[in-house]
């Protein structure tokens, strides 16, 4: 009686093929479940940057003395004291300007390529400023953003 | 002539054969599809999960935001226009509206005398979600009647 001592090319073929098979499925479920929680971790951190943004620039615009809308927003807190929101690098940039000089910077990351406008609502008993930001590359459910906040009505300095 | 004994420790030749595996059975097969099948499933559902999930939480983000843009702009009217209608016809963004069903904002209006004297507004923002009508968020504020600091 004739003992195999190995395996044919043929078991050893399906072996592979059906173990490489195998390996890519599970390759395949595992990096979704990543790229899912990665996504969600991205996707939180600029949700919660924007949520900062924008409880910020109320605070800001609320407690201003006046605001000039333009390509960039400058906020005029007291005679020497200014701020100015713009956008670098899909972040919404908050610069700090006293008597004129540069004294610090916030950031904060937006969900996506964005561009920002801002405008002056002033048929009410209080003017509005009106900031529009719209994504592209959609990351997020909407597209744009508009955000709505009284000038000059004391929020904290 | 007898043939010899075997010795004690020789197995007899029917022990001897060794049944070697050439396949998988059906059940190996049916049980490691059913296995692969499962983890694709809890996958796939855990995939979903973290997508509706931080989509509840970009529309909870959102109508916050919406609530607080109506808020500002009813604090901006007089007085005198702080009316039910008035606030009825704020309309929400089509983006929202969009991705989201039947999402309207929903306003009531109450007259206090304590601890001022001052219009009591409830704002709500009201969606369809999984099937089912829920109120997501809900801000209450105040505007005084006399000419007090607005809120």
């Amino acid at each position: 009686m004739m003992r195999r001592s190995g395996f044919t090319l043929v078991e050893t073929v399906g072996f592979v093929v059906a173990t490489g098979t195998l390996l890519t499925l599970s390759a395949l479920l595992l990096n979704q479940a990543f790229d899912a929680h990665r996504a969600s971790l991205s996707h939180l951190q600029r949700m919660q940057s924007l949520e900062l943004f924008v409880d910020r620039w109320r605070d800001d615009v609320q407690s201003c003395s006046k605001v000039t809308p333009g390509a960039e927003l400058l906020i005029t807190k007291t005679d020497n004291f200014d701020i100015v929101y713009s956008i670098i690098n899909q972040s919404m940039v908050r610069t700090r300007r006293q008597d004129g000089k540069d004294i610090g910077h916030d950031h904060w990351q937006l969900p996506s390529q964005g561009s920002v406008t801002w405008h002056i609502d002033d048929q009410g008993r209080i003017p509005l400023l009106i900031c529009t930001l719209e994504f592209s590359g959609d990351p997020i459910a909407f597209d744009d953003l508009t955000l709505v906040s009284r000038i000059g009505t004391g929020g904290s300095k | 002539m007898l043939s010899p004994n075997p010795p004690k420790n020789q197995r007899s030749p029917t022990t001897l054969k060794i049944r070697r595996r050439r396949a998988t059975s059906t059940m190996e097969m049916v049980v490691a599809i059913a296995l692969l099948a499962a983890t694709a499933t809890m996958v796939g559902k855990f995939v979903h999960q973290v997508k509706l999930g931080l989509r509840d939480r970009e529309l909870s983000a959102r109508f916050d935001w919406e609530l607080m843009n109506a808020h500002e702009r009813i604090g901006s009217w007089p007085l005198e226009r702080i009316t039910l209608e008035e606030i009825q016809q704020i309309s929400l963004p089509k983006a929202l509206t969009e991705h989201v069903a039947n999402a309207r904002l929903t306003a009531s209006i109450q007259k206090i005398e304590k601890p001022l004297p001052a219009t009591q507004i409830t704002l709500a923002i009201e969606c369809e979600r999984y099937g089912q009508t829920i109120q997501p968020s809900v801000l209450t504020f105040w505007v005084p009647s006399s000419a007090e600091k607005t809120p």
